[in-house]
This record gives C-alpha cells, sequence and structure tokens, in this order.
C-alpha cells in the first residue's frame, strides 16, 4: 500500500538535545511541510510543495506506486512541480572494460 | 543494535530537485571551539572550556558526473535529508535532516579510462533565517 505520511525526522529540545514527543507519545516532527512517501511501511521518498524525491531508482519503482504516489501528493499539496528519482550506478566490470 | 554499511543510503534535496549519482557521502564534522583559559597559575596542562556555538559542519557529495542531469546550483537554501540504510529489524531508517546551501562544486576532470567525477559540498546553516539545526533521528 503506498501512502503519505509525515516526514520521519523527530524534532529535538533546543537545550537537551533530547527528541520530543506529543502529548500522546508520538513523534514532534522536525519537518511538518513535508510527507514521507511510504510503500507497505518502507519510506521510498520524500514530497513537499516543491514536488517528488524518491529514493530508489525509477527502474525499481513500479509504474502503480509512481502514479499514486503522485496522485497522493497532489491532493495534499496541490501539484507536482517536479519528480526525481535515484540514479543507478553503473560501475564498469572488468569483462566491459 | 543496528550497524551496517554505507551501501543504501540516499540524498533527497527537498526543492533542488537533484538527481545525483552519488558514489560516497561524508557528512562532516560539528566541531565546538575550545576556548582557553589558562593563566599564571596554570599547572601542568592547557586548561580549555568548551565554546558556545559549533560549526553545524558540512556533508561532502562523491558524484558521477551525468551531462543529462540538471546540474547544480550554489547558494539556494534547501533541506537536505540523508536516510541511512535500513538495517535489519527496523521499518523506518535512520535520517539526518538539516537546511543549508550547496556552497561548493568541484566539476570534473577529463582523463581517458576514468569516469568524469565531481565533488559537491552542501554546508549546513545551523538553521538560520528559521531553518532546520542538523538533527539525527534514529531508526525505529
Amino acid at each position: 500500500m503506498v501512502e503519505l505520511t509525515q516526514h520521519p525526522a523527530q524534532a529535538r529540545h533546543p537545550v537537551t538535545n533530547a527528541p520530543l514527543f506529543d502529548d500522546d507519545g508520538q513523534p514532534v516532527p522536525l519537518l511538518p511541510n513535508q510527507r514521507a512517501i511510504r510503500l507497505d511501511d518502507f519510506v521510498i521518498g520524500y514530497a513537499s510543495k516543491h514536488g517528488i524525491n524518491f529514493i530508489i531508482p525509477k527502474s525499481k519503482l513500479p509504474d502503480w506506486v509512481y502514479n499514486t504516489a503522485v496522485e497522493l501528493v497532489e491532493n495534499e499539496f496541490g501539484n507536482v512541480p517536479k519528480v526525481t528519482t535515484v540514479l543507478e550506478i553503473k560501475t564498469p566490470t572488468e569483462e566491459s572494460e | 543494535m543496528a550497524i551496517d554499511t554505507g551501501l543504501g543510503a540516499t540524498a533527497s534535496f527537498a526543492s533542488l530537485g537533484l538527481s545525483l549519482k552519488i558514489v560516497s557521502m561524508d557528512i562532516g564534522n560539528q566541531t565546538l571551539p575550545n576556548v582557553n583559559v589558562s593563566t599564571l597559575a596554570s599547572t601542568n596542562f592547557e586548561e580549555y572550556i568548551p565554546g558556545d556555538l559549533a560549526e553545524p559542519g558540512t556533508v561532502t557529495f562523491v558524484c558521477q558526473f551525468d551531462n543529462a542531469q540538471s546540474q547544480v546550483i550554489t547558494g539556494t537554501v534547501d533541506t537536505l535529508t540523508v536516510t541511512l540504510p535500513l538495517s535489519s529489524g527496523g521499518t523506518t531508517a535512520g535520517t539526518w535532516v538539516g537546511t543549508g546551501y550547496i556552497n561548493d562544486v568541484k566539476a570534473q576532470n577529463f582523463v581517458k579510462n576514468e569516469l568524469q567525477m565531481q565533488e559537491i559540498i552542501w554546508q549546513f546553516d545551523g538553521g538560520a533565517n528559521s531553518g532546520t539545526e542538523p538533527t539525527f533521528t534514529a531508526q525505529v
């Protein structure tokens, strides 16, 4: 399942640097205006009003996941100005050299 | 315990829209200055107290240069999220997050039999202008 959740970074106390929790015991978000895109609970990218940045390569991103994520971010922020993904590194092997 | 290698770490810029072919990332030092409080009455050692403000540090990226991608812009304030590799037993990887800007780009060398590489340095701004201090959040 693809879902949009709060960015996982947690705010810290400005003096003690201890992680902060709200009254319900939930982590206080460090970046309230950013979201994490999760596929089956695992973070696969981040989103904000500036767009989407997937942290996995496009080739490993099924179309339905990509499209669902874009739709979710459109619903949240109104539009998706740009989408970027991690680029795959192809290191030359001994055979190809 | 969640120890791991660096393989799988990623960097995400909230608004710059960069796709980088990252080979290595180095999160630099947060350095607190030392204040020397030695006097003529000191014995054996110089004496120090901790300074007030630490340098927030930098992140150095070594990347394969990709001529087809958007090129790096210096000086634009953005939020960087470095996501650690997800270690076994976790569902949400740890992160380093902070606002800052790219302040140094070393463009590629052209050498036969070698890939074109570039080096990019991100400066954390320490939370200037209501930004976000560099903050580590552990894996859960």
